[in-house]
């Protein structure tokens, strides 16, 4: 700080020179923007996190609803979804479905169906050659009507019988 | 004043800068972070909102489906004494020998439980199935076996009837 005398006799105080001022009024200005900046950073961050707390409490409450749907067919023990099934895929048109996909070579020597959740089908195949056989697994493998289709025991000495649990989806079916 | 004014200037200046290293450049991380978050969970919804939309019109088939078969085997009498006279009805007329049938009372919701066997030829034996579970008789298939038999096909049926709703 730098002091001058007028004439008066008394010390004058000497201004700012524009530089100081100018830096000064720079300082101040940075300074504000840098507040402003921390400010709008700490609200785009509140920002984020309600909208993480929206799509969490979203995603939570479908959660809550699809767990509350799932223990209601566990606690009627597949009932409703007997009921349904007997409408969507009564034993004739599973049996034509299964028809549709059976080789010239490949008969079927039983044919069992357990209503549950789905409908598991339990066939006895009897096939005269083995690649008979392998094309009728092949086509229940590809069919969108049948999942999780596991061979059972099979003799492939000449004709081949064998056992094949499988999995009917009806059409239209809602649930994977 | 001077010097005051540039030792002010310059603590501005570091109170800036500490202000954007220690505030604005964490809330920039914290909030491209959260932001990422967002996106995942909102990623993930459209699979979580079809799951859910499926099990609701699966539900919803399923209570309308349950409500129909209880309407038709629910009403006044033994449910025992309802299903086997349906069941009868079904059988009478159907080309189809060696019929057996036996019903017992079931736990509810459950009315009556009914086991039913029958041999014939191939078409005559579907159709008999189809007869039986037929829109309006009430009756909920619980297994079906079908082997080959004396006359073509053989068939071993259980089902129940509904005295409520599930």
């Amino acid at each position: 700080m730098s002091q001058g005398r007028d004439f008066s006799g008394h010390p004058r105080r000497a201004g700012l020179s524009f530089w100081d001022a100018g830096l000064l009024a720079a300082a101040v200005a940075v300074f504000a923007l840098s507040g402003y900046a921390a400010g709008r950073a700490q609200s785009a961050v509140e920002i984020a996190r309600s909208r993480l707390e929206e799509a969490r409490r979203d995603s939570e409450g479908a959660r809550d609803r699809l767990r509350a749907l799932e223990s209601r067919s566990g606690r009627e023990e597949g009932l409703a979804s007997r009921v349904l099934l007997t409408t969507e895929a009564p034993p004739p048109r599973v049996v034509a479905d299964l028809a549709a996909l059976v080789p010239p070579d490949v008969r079927l020597d039983g044919v069992g169906l357990a209503y549950g959740r789905g409908v598991e089908l339990e066939l006895q195949v009897v096939a005269r050659r083995a690649q008979a056989y392998d094309l009728f697994l092949k086509r229940l493998t590809e069919s969108p009507r049948i999942s999780a289709v596991s061979p059972g025991t099979e003799n492939r000495d000449g004709e081949v019988r064998a056992s094949v649990r499988a999995t009917y989806r009806p059409p239209g079916s809602l649930r994977e | 004043m001077r010097t005051s004014a540039r030792v002010l200037a310059a603590l501005l200046l570091l109170g800036a800068g500490l202000l954007y290293a220690g505030v604005t450049l964490p809330a920039h991380r914290v909030a491209a972070d959260t932001e990422a978050a967002v996106g995942r969970a909102r990623a993930e919804r459209p699979g979580l909102h079809a799951r859910l939309a499926a099990q609701q019109r699966q539900a919803a088939a399923e209570d309308k489906a349950t409500a129909a078969v209880a309407a038709a085997t629910s009403g006044p009498g033994d449910p025992v004494v309802r299903l086997r006279r349906s069941v009868v009805a079904s059988l009478e007329g159907a080309p189809v020998s060696g019929a057996r049938l036996a019903v017992t009372a079931g736990r509810p919701p459950v009315g009556a439980r009914v086991q039913v066997s029958a041999d014939g030829r191939y078409a005559e034996i579907l159709r008999l199935v189809g007869h039986l579970v037929r829109p309006g008789t009430g009756l909920v298939l619980e297994n079906v076996r079908l082997r080959p038999g004396s006359a073509g096909l053989s068939l071993d049926l259980i089902a129940f009837s509904l005295t409520e709703r599930p």
